[in-house]
């Protein structure tokens, strides 16, 4: 059973003239127990769809279906109980409250589902503990470091035992000691049967992934399966046959990415937009 | 399904303690606000207090009948009572005692002193039994002998004519009536705007002596009546209304008080003017309601992020709404208990250096509180429906 499935998801912002679409028309099948990357240049909609998924947004258009019930057009206070209790997210900027202690932010979601402080507290802990982070309880996110944040942010997206991960860059703000933590961190999560979606402009943490997807300006342009442990065939092939040309390519690895991979069809109008996600289709298989 | 209004309470106070100087100065604007209405209400009640012309202070079982049209006790219309009215009154079952007051003109003299004015109330045989109480020295006892009367002063007339506290036995003329002085009233206490005061000031003489000086059919400002039951008090006024309506041909010209009434007149125009100001320091009120507000508005927008993050961990809107409401709500309430406690401060400090009563009754903390309450609902819902409403997405591109 698909626990994703977006049918034909798009997200506009703006009217008239200056509308940008975000996502264009996404199709996507996300299995149970998947570890999927999404990987993309900037503004190519990989974020959005992180939202879409996680229920923070809501498509303009097209179905979305959440563990087969479609859930595109749920009220706000609907979205966010089914976010509460089978989502987790994860931001790059990790998103806690800087006021809290590490244990207070990871129990700030049973807060909103109405567990007692004690209980709320306990579940908090063993969490904490789960990452790794039980002696660092009492730390306010300022004194921990970037890689410590983010496993308290992913302790509070876990302790309400969501099926689904969702990640957007958790290691775009860290150093690669970070990275590696919280990437082998949600590895484990993957092994107990969690479902994760993370967005990396990282081809090296395509290792953990069993499936890439590659964006463009909204549309999803490639999508494989990759065995865990190996870099992405597409990723392995930009970052071993395309030079990098300068020090920025080196460090975002995304535009020396992007020109090794196909391009998306030639700029369309909405009528013709069957056509092309037909073509499109076709060119993914 | 939400959480509990502790946690929203705790959330609260943790936020305002981070801004601890915001939040202050916006519970400074409600205190402000609520003191200077609840003092406001406990001046206009301390003055009506005082000028307040019934004789509570002489017992609960005390009516007071006085011409109604009368603002001042020493000027009554001529018309209203009449020694008649108190027989009349004497009469009646209920009633065990009646003692007309009226007031004599005329200066006093005595030996070695200047002559001078002062009030001199003819009373009624038996008021002795009414002012009893209130003597130090001495007593009602004695009656006019024709050649002499007897007099009972109060503690200023003692000071002021005689320059001694107990001048029992001391002399003094008045309108050619060479009087006596038989005893020494207490001192009564000098709230300045109550006729009760002016006892310190007053001789009081037999009634009948105040009839022969004068040679006229003295004017009755007050009429004192003590009943026999106090339970039968509501009972006792209703027929002594009676009785002097029957008197006076029908014609409501005079006013019956219990013990607690107050007098009409002076009162109603007090507590008018008193719940006018109360309605200008109502506006400060709003102010300070108006600055919670704008608080509120400035924290939702300072912390959108911090609601973004909320709702991402799925906070519904109703969550986020009750946290900003009940944060709007604490500062006004904390306002408002400080505003209470600030009043009470003042009517000590007030009482401390004056004897100016300004009773804050009970019910007023009570109602500061609902009114605070009411306050942070109303200021604090505008700013936590523009929180709730705010998509997390939004909310968290703000930071």
């Amino acid at each position: 059973m698909s626990v994703i499935k977006l049918e034909d998801v798009s997200k506009l912002y703006g009217f008239g003239d200056a509308t940008n679409i975000a996502l264009d028309e996404v199709n996507l099948t996300i299995e149970e127990g998947e570890f999927v990357a999404v990987m993309g240049p900037s503004g190519s909609g990989k974020s959005t769809l992180m939202n879409v998924i996680g229920l923070l947004d809501r498509p303009s258009h097209g179905n979305y279906l959440l563990n087969s019930r479609s859930v595109s057009k749920l009220k706000p206070n609907r979205s966010a109980k089914l976010r509460r209790d089978t989502i987790g997210f994860i931001f790059q900027s990790f998103n806690l409250l800087p006021r809290l202690t590490a244990l207070e932010n990871v129990a700030l979601p049973l807060l909103y589902k109405g567990l007692g402080t004690t209980r709320r507290l306990k579940q908090a802990s063993a969490m904490l503990e789960r990452v790794g982070l039980q002696e660092r309880e009492y730390y306010l996110p300022s004194q921990l470091s970037g890689g410590q944040t983010q496993c308290v942010a992913i302790a509070r997206a876990l302790v309400n035992n969501p099926k689904i991960i969702i990640a957007d860059e958790p290691t775009g703000n860290l150093d690669s000691a970070g990275s590696r933590l919280v990437m082998e961190l949600l590895s484990e999560i993957h092994k107990t049967g969690n479902t994760i979606l993370f967005v990396t402009h990282n081809p090296e943490l395509t290792r953990y992934a069993s499936r890439v997807v590659y964006m463009h300006d909204g549309a999803i342009i490639a999508d494989e399966q990759t065995k865990i442990g190996d870099v992405a065939r597409r990723a392995r092939q930009v970052m071993y046959s395309v030079p990098t040309t300068n020090e920025e390519h080196d460090l975002a690895g995304v535009s020396a990415l992007m020109a090794a991979l196909p391009q998306k069809p030639a700029t369309r109008t909405r009528k013709s937009s069957k056509k092309s996600t037909a073509h499109r289709t076709r060119s993914k298989k | 399904m939400s959480m509990g209004s502790k946690g929203h309470f705790k959330l609260a106070v943790s936020n305002l303690r981070h801004n601890r100087m915001r939040s202050l100065l916006t519970i400074l604007g409600i205190t402000i606000g609520i003191t200077s209405i609840i003092l406001v209400i406990a001046i206009g009640e301390g003055i009506k207090r005082q000028v307040q012309t019934n004789n509570a202070f002489l017992g609960n079982d005390i009516i007071t009948v006085q011409p109604s049209q009368s603002g001042n006790p020493l000027q009554p219309s001529l018309t209203a009572l009449t020694q008649t009215d108190a027989q009349a009154i004497a009469k009646l079952g209920q009633v065990s005692t009646v003692v007309p007051l009226a007031a004599v003109s005329g200066t006093v003299s005595a030996p070695d002193s200047k002559p001078m004015e002062t009030m001199v109330i003819a009373a009624g045989d038996d008021v002795g039994d009414i002012f009893g109480p209130l003597v130090e020295y001495g007593d009602f006892s004695g009656a006019d002998t024709g050649e002499s009367s007897v007099a009972v002063i109060g503690t200023t007339v003692a000071a002021r004519i005689f320059g001694e506290q107990v001048p029992l036995g001391r002399e003094f003329r008045l309108r050619g009536q060479h009087f006596i002085v038989q005893g020494v009233l207490k001192d009564v206490g000098a709230s300045t705007l109550s006729p009760a005061a002016n006892l310190n000031n007053a001789i009081i003489i037999p009634f009948k002596t105040g009839q022969k000086i004068t040679n006229a059919n003295l004017p009755v400002y007050q009429i004192l009546v003590r009943i026999k039951d106090r339970e039968q008090m509501a009972n006792a006024v209703a027929a002594i209304n009676d009785t002097v309506l029957a008197k006076h041909g029908n014609q409501a010209d005079f006013t019956v008080l219990g013990p607690g009434d107050s007098a009409s007149g002076n009162d109603k125009t007090i507590t008018t003017i008193t719940y006018a100001i109360a309605a200008i320091a109502a506006i400060s009120l709003l102010v300070g309601g108006i600055g919670v507000m704008n608080v509120m508005w400035v924290s939702v927008t300072e912390r959108m992020q911090e609601i973004g993050i909320r709702k991402a961990v799925g906070a519904t809107n109703r969550q986020i709404l009750t946290q900003f409401i009940v944060e709007a709500t604490v500062v006004s309430v904390a306002g408002g208990v400080a505003g209470v406690a600030v009043a009470y401060a003042i009517e000590g400090i007030v009482l401390l250096f004056s004897d100016f009563k300004m009773p804050i009754s009970w019910p007023v903390p009570l109602i500061a509180f609902f009114v605070t309450l009411v306050l942070g609902l109303l200021f604090g819902t505008a700013p936590a429906l523009k929180a709730s409403r705010k998509d997390p997405i939004e909310a968290l591109r703000n930071a």
